[in-house]
C-alpha cells in the first residue's frame, strides 16, 4: 500500500495523481499531491514506477498500512528500489539477460 | 533469478524476507473470471465479438485463442494484451469510419442507468456493492471448487443485488465512477457464473466439482 509522499523529494509534477488506476492521489496547487484515497491503493507499484524523482514509497502489504516512516525507507536503501530494478534504462543495460527495458525506448 | 525477475524480489527486500532461506506466508488470489475462466467470445481476427460494433482485449477478451483452456502470467499474456490491442482498436475505428460513411446523422445512446438514472431509492454505497460482491466471488468454496448447485445459490444473492441496485438514485458527482465500477464487478460476477453453469465440463481454471474433468467437450464462455 502506498506510505507516503516525500515532501523533500517532490516536484509536483503530478504524474502520480494521472497514473494512478485507482485515483488514489489528489493534487494539491503548488504543493506536493496528498495520498487521498490510501484504502484504494492496490499496491500495483505504477506510481512508483513513473516518479522521476522517487518521491513515493508502495509498502508490500497490499491489506494494512505498514506505517514505515521515509528515514528509515532512506536508510534501509527502498526508496526508488522498485524503479531501480529492471526498469531504469541505466540499469537494463547492464542487464544482458533480460532486455524488456528496451520497449520503453523510442 | 534476481538478474532476470528482478521487480518480483523487490516487494521481498522491503519486507525483509529472503524469499532462498526464509519461509513466508503465500495467499491464494483466486481471478475468478479473467484469463483461463472465461472472457468475451471472439468472432474474427479483428477481435469483434457477438455485438455488432463490439470489440474486445486483453483480459476482456477469450484467451482460448493463444492459450486454449489454461494461462498465467507471463511472455505470452503480455503479447495476447498488445497485439488483441492493436487488432481491436483497428477493428473498432473501421467500424466507426464505416457508419460514419453510412450515415452522417448517427446517434449514440447510453445504456447505462444504474447510479446514473434516479431510481427512486437511497443513492448506492461503492464500498458496500463491492464487499457484497467479493462475499460471493472470493470465497474458493464457491468460486474455484464450483457446483450447479453453489453458483446457483450465489447468483440468486447477486441477482437480487442487481434488483436492488437498479432502484438507486443518481450518484453525485464525486461518487458516480465508484458506482459505475462496483455496478459493473456485479455485472461481471453475474455473467461468470452464469457463464460458468452453462459450461458443464472441468477444463483449465474452470473445475465443476459435479462433472468429470474432461477435455473432449470444450464449450467458449
Amino acid at each position: 500500500m502506498i506510505e507516503f509522499v516525500s515532501e523533500a523529494r517532490c516536484i509536483t509534477c503530478n504524474k502520480c495523481v494521472q497514473i494512478c488506476p485507482m485515483n488514489v492521489f489528489s493534487a494539491v496547487k503548488n504543493a506536493p499531491p496528498v495520498i487521498a484515497r490510501q484504502e484504494d491503493c492496490q499496491t500495483c507499484f505504477i506510481c512508483e514506477l513513473y516518479c522521476p524523482v522517487d518521491a513515493l514509497y508502495v509498502a508490500p502489504d497490499a491489506d494494512h498500512v505498514s506505517q514505515v516512516s521515509e528515514q528509515r525507507v532512506i536508510a534501509d536503501g527502498l526508496l526508488g528500489s522498485y524503479r531501480q530494478n529492471g526498469w531504469a534504462i541505466a540499469v537494463g543495460a547492464d542487464r544482458p539477460m533480460d532486455q524488456s527495458f528496451r520497449l520503453g525506448n523510442d | 533469478m534476481r538478474t532476470s525477475q528482478p521487480n518480483f524480489f523487490v516487494p521481498f527486500d522491503r519486507a525483509g524476507i529472503d524469499p532462498f532461506r526464509q519461509r513466508f506466508a503465500v495467499t491464494l488470489r483466486l481471478e475468478g473470471t479473467v484469463r483461463g475462466t472465461g472472457g468475451v467470445h471472439l468472432v474474427d481476427e479483428t477481435c469483434a465479438t457477438t455485438v455488432s460494433g463490439l470489440y474486445a482485449a486483453g483480459d476482456a477478451a477469450t484467451r482460448q485463442l493463444v492459450c486454449g483452456g489454461f494461462t498465467g502470467g507471463g511472455s505470452h499474456n503480455a503479447a495476447w494484451a498488445m497485439s488483441s490491442g492493436f487488432w481491436a482498436g483497428a477493428g473498432a475505428a473501421d467500424y466507426a469510419s464505416q457508419i460514419r460513411r453510412a450515415s452522417s446523422s448517427s446517434l449514440a445512446y447510453s445504456s447505462g442507468g444504474i447510479a446514473l438514472h434516479d431510481g427512486g431509492a437511497a443513492e448506492l454505497d461503492p464500498a458496500n456493492l463491492v464487499r457484497a460482491v467479493q462475499d460471493e466471488v472470493l470465497p474458493y468454496t464457491k468460486n474455484y471448487f464450483r457446483s450447479a448447485e453453489g453458483l446457483g445459490d450465489a447468483l440468486e444473492r447477486l441477482d437480487g443485488h442487481w434488483r436492488e441496485v437498479r432502484l438507486a438514485g443518481a450518484s453525485s458527482a464525486d461518487n458516480v465512477v465508484k458506482a459505475r465500477e462496483a455496478a459493473a464487478m456485479l455485472a461481471t460476477s453475474r455473467w461468470m457464473y452464469r457463464s460458468a453453469l452453462a459450461r458443464t465440463e472441468s477444463r483449465g481454471m474452470h473445475r465443476r466439482d459435479d462433472l468429470a474433468r474432461s477435455i473432449r467437450h470444450s464449450a467458449i464462455t
